[in-house]
């Protein structure tokens, strides 16, 4: 079954969230990345490790997440499903992107004292235990009877305006 | 595609900003960020061209507070305008959670209105969407324009929806945050009535 099939939204639990992290810390740790992030397809933060001081993380992300969406595009204009990978070469750091479960997005950022090789095998290695924990969200999105504290049941016009003050 | 994170407590909403070329989608965004408080608000991303026509869309992140303990994030998104940037536009509903059409009140405009507004729901149809499914504002922009289409004329060339309306001219600032509060209003209402294990 796909990752993206019959789940409308993506809900992140405690437990979950902590795995993701640890994954995402080893990512950082055996790769000398210098931050690792997991975002969905739509470009929003799952979880981070490392070193994002002075990086818009939200504008990355989305930014990202849409490099992704348009490189699947052109793909598919040249007879390919998707490419999952994707790698930006700068002359201090660089940017590896790579899709993951069809759902989420692990992005490296690495620096000099990293090797593309090493980014690569890891991210490999790591894909695998991040669609095991995403296929573990689903399936408690599925049963999970805590969503039944739904933040947003009975919301008024009043909470509305209350986030709209300025 | 709505995003809760338990663990952080976060909801993150997506909603896009859908429209005819030079309709004022952008000028929607730019007036937000320019009146959303600082701590409120990321950076406004355009991908533009040159000529300050959008090429793939403008992102806003907005960081509204809490609600019932839950920080809530709206990212705002507008697609390209232009016609032959079809591809883009589809791109960007991928996810969507709510929408804005905005509808353009110059009469010369009235076919590209329509025209959009069905690109839209072919758009939507491609990612197993009905337009009538996902909350939907329509905003009529525009409305101090001399000659401006009367809304009844506007509506009805959109097929008369029965979604919720506002009036704007989005470049002095009237009816933009009027017009977000009610996608607001309908996004939030809807996940609620939808949230898995309810």
């Amino acid at each position: 079954m796909s990752l993206r099939e019959g789940v409308p939204q993506l809900v992140v639990f405690e437990e979950e969230h902590r795995d993701l992290r640890q994954i995402l810390a080893r990512i950082h740790s055996h790769s000398r990345a210098r931050a690792v992030l997991l975002l969905d397809v739509n470009g929003q933060l799952v979880a981070k490790w490392g070193d994002t001081s002075g990086l818009d993380v939200t504008s990355f992300c989305s930014l990202a997440a849409s490099n992704i969406a348009a490189t699947a595009s052109m793909a598919r204009l040249v007879g390919e499903k998707d490419f999952t990978i994707l790698f930006h070469q700068g002359k201090r750091d660089s940017i590896h992107i790579s899709l993951i479960g069809d759902r989420v997005i692990l992005a490296v950022i690495f620096g000099a004292e990293a090797s593309l090789g090493m980014v690569r095998l890891r991210v490999r290695r790591a894909g695998a235990e991040i669609e095991a924990v995403l296929r573990r969200i689903l399936s408690r999105m599925r049963l999970d009877d805590r969503l039944d504290v739904d933040p947003l049941c009975d919301i008024t016009d009043q909470d509305i305006d209350e986030l709209f003050r300025f | 595609m709505t995003f809760v994170n338990y663990s952080a407590r976060e909801l993150n909403v997506k909603i896009v900003y859908y429209g005819p070329g030079l309709g004022g989608k952008t000028t929607n965004l730019r007036h937000v960020y320019a009146r959303a408080p600082t701590r409120q608000k990321g950076r406004l991303i355009s991908l533009a061209t040159q000529t300050e026509r959008t090429l793939f869309f403008d992102f806003l992140p907005l960081n509204l507070g809490t609600l019932r303990g839950f920080q809530v994030r709206f990212h705002l998104y507008t697609v390209p305008g232009q016609v032959f940037y079809a591809a883009s536009r589809r791109l960007i509903l991928k996810g969507v959670d709510g929408l804005v059409f905005v509808a353009d009140s110059n009469p010369l405009r009235l076919d590209a209105n329509a025209e959009s507004w069905a690109d839209l729901g072919r758009n939507l149809a491609g990612y197993g969407l009905r337009r009538d499914r996902v909350p939907t504002v329509i905003q009529y922009n525009k409305r101090d324009l001399e000659g401006a289409v009367p809304v009844d004329g506007l509506r009805r060339c959109l097929g008369s929806p029965g979604v919720p309306e506002f009036e704007a001219v989005a470049a002095e600032g009237r009816g933009v945050f009027e017009t977000l509060k009610g996608v607001a209003r309908l996004v939030l209402s809807n996940l609620a009535q939808r949230t898995p294990g309810r």
